[in-house]
């Protein structure tokens, strides 16, 4: 207790000391007085004399500014960044980025960082990537990412598995394990996946896991009350092109429309070739009316000329005109001109 | 294509007039965005302009300085953002089209504005085909819209809709004469009539200036209309009094411009040539067209108006 009391008193004392020395101070609000400029002895004894003091050292101080450019001269670590391919315009939107990346020594605090990525799979061309996807990263803790990569091990991820769901999806490493469990469990009840379906769906979109659940449901719901797929081609579409659970609902249901009810496309067809619905509507749009103009449209795999859906959609202009519609772009191109 | 390696000389070609394909379903907005968006990407792709240098004076101030010539990182592509950007180009339309119509559009870049703005100025004649279906009337007049009433059809001939065609385009001419304020049995209509197609000095009443139906096959029908300071709403209206006059009901199911004064259907570019190449090709072309309709003495119209008004003055 007295010693406490004591560093106490000690403590207060200085702060008067302080106090004091303001007060004291020469100017006063009535009468300010100038005190000369210390110039260093020498240089004032002889102006013409050559300076000895080196200034190379000082410089003016860095001003606030709205974006990364202004920095990037005098930053060594902004520079390892750029060097490796990171757009740093486009962290200037977000000032709790730049003001993350700008407190960082590229030595000490990046590089453990880097050379983990490096570790968990990325190649050194799409680090920078990686990075402009998600430079927060940084702010993780290296035990964090390290629990988060081992989590995927013992969920039997093989290490290309990992390296693809990490260079597919950057984001995925700031996502916690407990949420990350969660999901996959989530999609494992619903559509009563096995452990190898998990693992395919996820290679194939990593963005879906960490896709909010509230989207999922609705999607979901559309396609099981509007279109009318059932549980198992439900399951089958979430294998084959899981990119219907990530669009527009909107979009989804007009193509689905399109299709079944213009086209006349049944449900098993359409599961059997779900990439039709990933592509966007004029393109089926358009190439469906030419093929109905030209008499091709011939969605029936039992007759001849059978068009698979797959192809339709598939390939450019020029690949379509010649393998599908059998006629040349330039006819194609002028019927796109006479429809709307 | 040589001229395709610069990027920098590819930019100061952008400037002219670009006839575009609008598809239906799309905004004009979306229109430049997607044009720009993909013109940039372009022109990015290319030979863009290395970082500038910078002076780097380095060492210790007492002794000799270190003067280096380096790269700035601060232009540096990756920090700044890329070179071209669509705030970089200006462009606008002349007239503007609604969501549901299709067709040529005509845009204007960079230097191409100005002319774009003359052509606006002087009332270029559109042509348009309304796709038109009859027997079936909708809340908001185009075939997507909530279905109102449903009717009988089969009793429209061919004869029927040249007559109404000839009474509205009959109307329309009155009207000509009527904003221009003459009276039609004056020498003053006459002298009028002769310079020309009458074009209206304001540009808030739709003038139609011909109009006919070029193909009938029921329940749906073409028609085209060549137009003045229409818009979108009126076009469909148009449709939809056409069928009220046919004694049944009509609802618009395209509506698609071909021409904009001397730029027609076979110019425009698809959505799908949006590109530098393309777009640079269609400029020399259009800028060609303008220039050919720009010496035209009809073309001004503003000028002969005015000096119809200072023949008036001095009378």
């Amino acid at each position: 207790m007295i010693l406490i009391k004591r560093i106490l008193s000690l403590r207060i004392h200085k702060h008067k000391v302080l106090f004091r020395c303001f007060c004291n101070s020469v100017n006063t609000l009535e009468n300010i007085q100038t005190s000369p400029i210390q110039w260093p002895k020498d240089y004032v004894t002889s102006p013409l004399e050559t300076n000895v003091t080196d200034f190379s050292t000082i410089s003016p101080a860095l001003r606030p500014t709205f974006n990364l450019a202004a920095y990037v001269n005098d930053s060594h670590s902004l520079q390892q960044l750029v060097k490796l391919g990171v757009e740093l315009y486009k962290f200037d939107n977000d000032p709790r980025i730049m003001e993350t990346i700008l407190k960082l020594d590229f030595e000490r605090d990046m590089k453990p960082y880097i050379r983990f990525i490096h570790d968990c799979g990325v190649p050194v061309e799409e680090i920078g990537k990686f990075l402009t996807k998600n430079p927060m990263i940084f702010t993780e803790h290296m035990d964090d990412l390290i629990t988060r990569i081992n989590y995927l091990q013992h969920k039997k991820f093989d290490k290309e598995m990992i390296s693809t769901i990490v260079r597919k999806y950057p984001m995925w490493l700031s996502q916690s394990t407990i949420d990350i469990d969660k999901s996959l469990g989530f999609f494992q009840t619903k559509f009563y996946l096995s452990g190898d379906n998990v693992r395919n769906m996820v290679t194939k979109l990593p963005k879906l896991i960490t896709w909010p659940k509230k989207s999922v449901n609705l999607i979901m719901f559309s396609l099981n009350e509007e279109m009318g797929f059932n549980r198992s081609e439900r399951k089958r579409l979430l294998l084959i092109q899981p990119k219907i659970y990530i669009m527009s609902k909107h979009h989804l249901f007009e193509r689905f429309n399109y299709i079944h009810n213009i086209m006349g496309i049944n449900h098993d067809r359409i599961v059997l070739e779900p990439q039709v619905l990933t592509s966007r509507l004029f393109r089926i749009k358009q190439r469906h009316e030419y093929l109905k103009y030209l008499n091709r449209a011939q969605y029936d795999p039992t007759k001849p000329n059978y068009v698979s859906l797959f192809n339709l959609v598939k390939g450019t202009d020029l690949d379509f005109c010649l393998n599908i519609a059998k006629t040349n772009t330039e006819k194609f191109n002028n019927y796109l001109k006479t429809v709307c | 294509m040589n001229y395709l390696s610069n990027s920098e000389k590819a930019f100061k070609l952008l400037n002219g007039i670009v006839c575009l394909y609008k598809p239906a379903g799309v905004s004009l907005k979306g229109c430049r965005h997607s044009l720009l968006l993909k013109l940039c990407q372009d022109l990015n792709s290319m030979d863009v302009r290395p970082p500038e240098n910078r002076v780097i004076i380095s060492g210790d101030t007492t002794k000799s300085l270190e003067v280096k010539l380096e790269p700035s990182y601060a232009d540096n592509v990756l920090v700044v953002g890329p070179r071209y950007q669509s705030k970089d180009l200006k462009c606008i339309w002349t007239t503007h089209l609604g969501m549901r119509v299709s067709g040529v559009c005509v845009m204007g870049l960079n230097k191409g504005t100005k002319m774009v703005r003359h052509l606006q100025e002087n009332y270029p004649l559109r042509t348009y085909h309304l796709h038109g279906q009859l027997g079936i009337m909708t809340k908001n007049m185009h075939i997507d819209g909530q279905v109102v009433e449903k009717g009988r059809f089969d009793f429209v001939k061919r004869e029927n809709i040249d007559k109404l065609m000839s009474t509205i385009q009959a109307s329309n001419q009155k009207k000509m004469f009527h904003l221009a304020k003459v009276d039609t049995q004056t020498q003053m209509a006459y002298d009028l009539a002769t310079k020309g197609l009458i074009r209206p000095t304001s540009s808030n009443e739709p003038l139609i200036y011909g109009i006919k139906c070029i193909s009938l096959e029921l329940p749906n029908f073409v028609i085209e209309v060549n137009v003045i300071n229409e818009y979108e709403s009126y076009l469909l209206s148009l449709v939809h009094e056409i069928g009220l006059k046919l004694r049944c009901s009509a609802t618009c199911t395209a509506l698609r411009c071909i021409r904009y004064s001397s730029f027609n259907i076979n110019q425009a570019l698809l959505m799908k040539h949006w590109n530098l190449q393309y777009v640079l090709d269609n400029i020399k072309e259009c800028n060609s067209s303008y220039d050919k309709i720009n010496h035209l003495s009809a073309f001004v119209a503003e000028q002969s108006q005015l000096e119809t008004n200072q023949n008036m003055t001095s009378v």
